[in-house]
This record gives structure tokens, C-alpha cells and sequence, in this order.
């Protein structure tokens, strides 16, 4: 096993056997850092000396016998909007260059606990706002399969240090499809969980009632590895659930007989702006879930078309109050103060200075649909679409088990192709958004190469803290079709 | 009703957002928030009468801890990251006085 096909089960299981050390794995990671990561601009900080302390530590205590965690020995990344003691985090904004956490975000800590190697923090758009990590102020992030394309965002970074085997794997956030977007892109396992299935303690928050935290990993079995070890009640996130958290890899059965799979006709026949290689794409998969068992039902979802709009207002309304905290006053960047200055000029100067332009735009936004005078026709307006659009998806999960189509309607675009119409990025993301609106989990898979040789994804949605059935599907899924096994060819020598 | 996002409406939300905007960067302002407001513009024909806005994923409520004293992060560490500091404390241009 190298780095370059590493998996999370795959290193935890040589590192228990005592096959490998966490010193080598690990340094094999860094080295496929130090030799690749100039071209994918994937890590904006690497911690190689905290990284080997830790596998050192972990190497004493295999030896000495000591109790392993699930992650033992496992190389993986997060994206940097959560905060781990020691190292940076930017939010790919240069308003927190320099800004060191004081404390670990929960799952960093849950992670630390279950013996994972932290390699560093991983590229994004700007305080994740963005669908092709091209917003970042640190470059933009490049995709393993054609560097001269995007990776996805918001967690581009992630995705293209999983897909090009950097690290086993990594997180990310997802507020509008961050997670599962970049995942497909780049032609790897991303996941969403339900809202409130995983603390957010320690998570830059971009859109607080949308965001969460789920894996990038090359398995589905990966995915649910991290999930167990991420999820769960944690009192210092009053939206994280106390919901019962069950065994995720018991769930793999590879059984998806009987099981009842919608497939909503807004996302696939009646998709507007669709690959039609995509579209071809998910319905053969569909037909490979259905001859292993699976029964396919039509659903209709009829305000999906309203999602992009309905997310849109709410995200940056939510944005735009998040993001008062980033005054020059307490962290982050402060301008230079002038003569005669007050603090009103402190604050638009040092958030003019710190903010990027998609960002100032989200905020302006959101500023104008929270405003007097337009807060009833927008904002308010866009949360009652929100609760159609939420009902509308819990009625169908009632006869489905869970629902299907694609994650991105198309695969990776040039860098630069979307950059100078912020609308037409965001019609990227028609098909992820219902699950941040209603909080439920979802799941993006990699599908069989598209003609051009890049990756696509399919994707599941679930039932509100039933991520175990869409586990058990994609696990299925990308046994019986082998995707889980795609590599990009960049980068395969060790 | 049709949104406009002309320059005094951008000058608006930059202020309520304490946010300076350049000349520059405002006529692409106007041109985007347009093209955004232009595309919103379609909720306006749902139906939503009688429909309670959702402001959230989780209405399950908020829960309450015990009333006990928990150890927080200590005060160096949260001034660490400070930009300017005046004898221990958060240092700021003068507050009071100005037109505001």
C-alpha cells in the first residue's frame, strides 16, 4: 500500500497489524505534499513537525501495548475554517492571516482522540464562500484530474488532497453543496451529514442555520469511519443533536434489495442545464442499484427550482450577520489608522482591506435582504419557500428510503470559466442546496469518468439522521460499479 | 415589483454593513446585485400565504445545561490574536463624538 491508494480503514488496519508505522505513513504523506502540492495548491498550512510528534507518540504506544483508536495512524487534513491549536486558520481570507486558535474545534479534538495524524489545513474559498475554490486569497486550488480546471468548492482544497492522495482524508464544511460538490469534481466520497448531527464548535461560520461539517474520503467505508468518530452531542453547540448515533460501518451490508430509491424528475429528466453524459451517467447507475435490487420510484419536486434563490438570500442574510465579528478589534486584519479615524472608519476600512469580492458581495447581499424596507420580500419570503421546499422533500422520504440524482450538473470547469459572473457559479449548485434548506444528509459518489475523462458524482439524499441507509447504498454502490477504486493518473508515481 | 440595485442602494448597504466600497468596486457591485436581485425575483411567485417561515434546520429548541461554572479559555490566549492592545485591553480609535 502507498500513499497514493491509501484509505483510512486501509492505514488504520496496517498501522494496528504493525505493518507500517505512523512515522512512515506519515512521512509518506508529507513527501507527496513537498512533491506535489506546488502544482494542486491544496494545503495552506502544513504542521510536519506536530504531525511526526504525534506519529511518534502513536508508534510508543503501539508498542507499549496501548489501546488503538479508530483513526490510529491515519494521515488526514481539515479545511481551514476549523481551528486546531498550533496551526493558522486563514478561511482562505486574508482578514485571518495570521490568527491562531486559541482552541480545537470539537472535531478536531475528536479526531486528535481517535488517534489521526493532522497534516495540516487545506485550501477553500473564501470563508467558504464560493463552488470552485478560486475565491481564496491564497490562489486558487487545482484539480488532480486537469490542473488547468477547478477542483469544486467550497472545500476544493480537501478534495483535491484526497482525490490526489496527499492525505487518507480530510474535511470539510457544507453550507450549500461544499462538501459534496468538490467530492465529485474530483471523484471521490464526500458527505453531509444532517444538520445537528455534528458539532460546529470551532467551525468558521458562514450560514449558521446550513452549515455543517462531514468527510472527503476515497470509500464510502472511510466516510462512515469519520462519521462515528465526528458525530455526536456536544454541549458546547446547542444545534448538536442528542440524537443516538448508530454503528455506520455495521450498515454496510452491501444489501440494497427492497430498498426504495426516488428519483425526483427535476433532477434528472426535467433538469435544466444538465450534461447530458451526466444524465446518462446517473441512470445507469440507478440501473445498476435496481438490478442489485433497489426499486426506483418517479418523485416530483416541483419548488426545486426555487432552491438557488430561496439559498441565496438566506445564506448571505446569515453571512452578513456572521461576519460583523471581523471588525479589527479583537482578531483579524485592522487597517492603519488615519488621522481623525473613528471607529465606524476602523471597522469599513479594515473589513474593505480584510474581505475579498465575493465576499463584500454576499455580505452586501444579505445586508440588503435583512434591510428595513426589504427584510418582508426577501428574507422572510425566501425562509417561507424554505419550508415548501423542506416539506416537499420530507413527503417524498416518507415512501423513499432515499432520494437520487446527480451532485453537479456538469464536471470540472476551466479555472477561471464562472469567475466573472458570480450568478452563473451559483446555478452550479441547483442540485446540492435542497439538503443544506432542510438539513438533511447527503452523500455524493463518484460515478463511472464522463467522456472527457474527468469525474462525476451521484447523489443520495436521506432521511434527517438516516446517513446509515445512504452509507449502505453508496457502499453498494461503488462496490458493484468500482469507482471507489478511480485514481487520477497525475501525480500516481510515488 | 421590480429590485434595483443602482449606486445610492449599494452606498446604503455598504454603510449599514460598515463596509467601504470604492469606486471601483461599486459599479460591479451594482451590475452583480442586479443580476442577483433580477434572478430572486422569481420567489415572488410562490404562493406562500399562510406559510410559517423556517429560520432553521434543527427546531427541536435550544437545550439548557447545568447552571454550573464551566473552565473557559484564559484571558492571554484570547488576546493573542489581538491587533492592538493598551495595557491588557482591545484598543480602539475614540468611540463617542463622532458623526455617526
Amino acid at each position: 500500500m502507498t500513499a497514493h491508494t491509501a484509505t483510512v480503514t486501509g492505514c488504520a488496519a496496517a498501522f494496528a497489524a504493525g505493518e507500517v508505522s505512523a512515522v512512515a505513513a506519515t512521512q509518506a504523506a508529507l513527501a507527496r505534499i513537498a512533491a506535489l502540492d506546488g502544482s494542486l495548491n491544496s494545503h495552506l498550512h502544513v504542521d510536519a513537525q506536530g504531525a511526526l510528534a504525534t506519529a511518534a507518540q502513536l508508534d510508543r504506544d503501539r508498542a507499549a501495548g496501548r489501546a488503538l483508536g479508530p483513526l490510529s495512524g491515519v494521515p488526514i487534513s481539515l479545511k481551514d475554517n476549523l481551528a486546531a491549536i498550533g496551526m493558522p486558520m486563514t478561511a482562505g481570507s486574508r482578514m485571518l492571516h495570521g490568527y491562531q486558535p486559541p482552541f480545537d474545534a470539537t472535531v478536531t479534538a475528536r479526531l486528535k482522540a481517535a488517534g489521526a495524524v493532522l497534516i495540516g489545513k487545506t485550501n477553500l474559498d473564501e470563508f467558504a464562500m464560493g463552488s470552485s475554490s478560486e475565491s481564496s486569497a491564497f490562489g486558487c486550488v487545482h484539480n488532480p484530474w486537469d490542473l488547468n480546471r477547478v477542483p469544486g468548492g467550497s472545500s476544493g482544497g480537501s478534495a483535491a488532497a484526497v482525490a490526489a492522495g496527499l492525505v487518507a482524508a480530510a474535511l470539510g464544511t457544507d453550507t450549500g453543496g461544499s462538501i459534496r460538490q468538490p467530492a465529485a469534481l474530483c471523484g471521490i466520497v464526500g458527505l453531509k451529514p444532517t444538520y445537528g448531527r455534528v458539532s460546529r464548535y470551532g467551525a468558521v461560520a458562514y450560514a449558521s442555520s446550513l452549515d455543517q461539517i462531514g468527510p472527503l474520503t476515497r470509500t464510502v467505508r472511510d466516510a462512515a469511519r469519520l462519521l462515528q468518530v465526528i458525530s455526536g452531542a456536544d454541549a458546547r453547540d446547542s444545534t448538536c443533536a442528542a440524537a443516538p448515533v448508530p454503528d455506520f460501518e455495521a450498515a454496510l451490508t452491501r444489501d440494497v434489495r427492497g430498498l426504495r430509491l426516488g428519483v425526483p424528475r427535476e433532477y434528472l429528466d426535467d433538469a435544466q442545464g444538465l450534461d447530458p453524459a451526466v444524465r446518462a451517467a446517473v441512470q445507469a447507475a440507478l440501473h445498476v442499484l435496481e438490478d442489485h435490487g433497489a426499486v426506483l420510484v418517479p418523485v416530483a419536486l416541483p419548488h426545486t427550482r426555487f432552491c438557488i434563490a430561496t439559498y441565496y438570500l438566506i445564506a448571505t442574510a446569515e453571512a452578513s450577520a456572521n461576519l460583523a465579528r471581523y471588525d479589527g478589534v479583537r482578531f483579524g486584519h485592522r487597517a492603519v489608522p488615519q488621522a481623525g479615524d473613528g471607529i465606524d472608519d476602523l471597522y469599513a476600512k479594515s473589513r474593505a482591506e480584510g474581505f475579498g469580492a465575493e465576499v463584500k458581495r454576499r455580505i452586501l447581499l444579505g445586508t440588503f435582504a435583512l434591510s428595513a424596507g426589504y427584510h418582508d420580500a426577501y428574507y422572510k419570503k425566501a425562509c417561507q419557500v424554505r419550508r415548501l421546499i423542506h416539506d416537499e422533500l420530507l413527503a417524498a422520504l416518507q415512501t423513499c428510503d432515499a432520494l437520487a440524482g446527480p451532485t453537479s450538473p456538469v464536471p470540472a470547469w476551466p479555472i477561471g470559466g464562472k469567475s466573472e459572473n458570480p450568478l452563473e457559479m451559483y446555478l452550479m449548485d441547483v442540485f446540492t442546496l435542497s439538503a443544506n434548506l432542510a438539513g438533511l444528509p447527503g452523500l455524493s459518489l463518484p460515478l463511472p469518468l464522463h467522456p472527457s475523462g474527468l469525474p462525476i458524482g451521484l447523489q443520495l439524499l436521506g432521511r434527517p439522521f438516516d446517513e446509515a441507509t445512504l452509507l449502505r447504498i453508496g457502499d453498494a454502490y461503488t462496490s458493484f460499479s468500482a469507482t471507489d477504486l478511480l485514481r487520477p493518473p497525475w501525480g500516481a508515481a510515488p | 415589483m421590480s429590485p434595483h440595485a443602482d449606486a445610492a442602494v449599494v452606498a446604503q448597504m455598504a454603510r449599514l454593513a460598515r463596509l467601504r466600497v470604492s469606486a471601483e468596486e461599486r459599479d460591479g457591485l451594482v451590475r452583480d446585485l442586479s443580476a442577483i436581485l433580477g434572478y430572486v425575483e422569481e420567489l415572488q411567485a410562490v404562493d406562500t400565504t399562510g406559510v410559517a417561515p423556517m429560520i432553521h434546520a434543527a427546531e427541536q429548541g435550544t437545550p439548557l445545561r447545568a447552571d454550573v461554572a464551566q473552565p473557559g479559555l484564559a484571558a492571554h490566549a484570547i488576546r493573542s490574536n489581538a491587533p492592538a492592545l493598551e495595557a491588557g485591553s482591545f484598543a480602539v480609535p475614540r468611540v463617542l463624538g463622532q458623526g455617526a
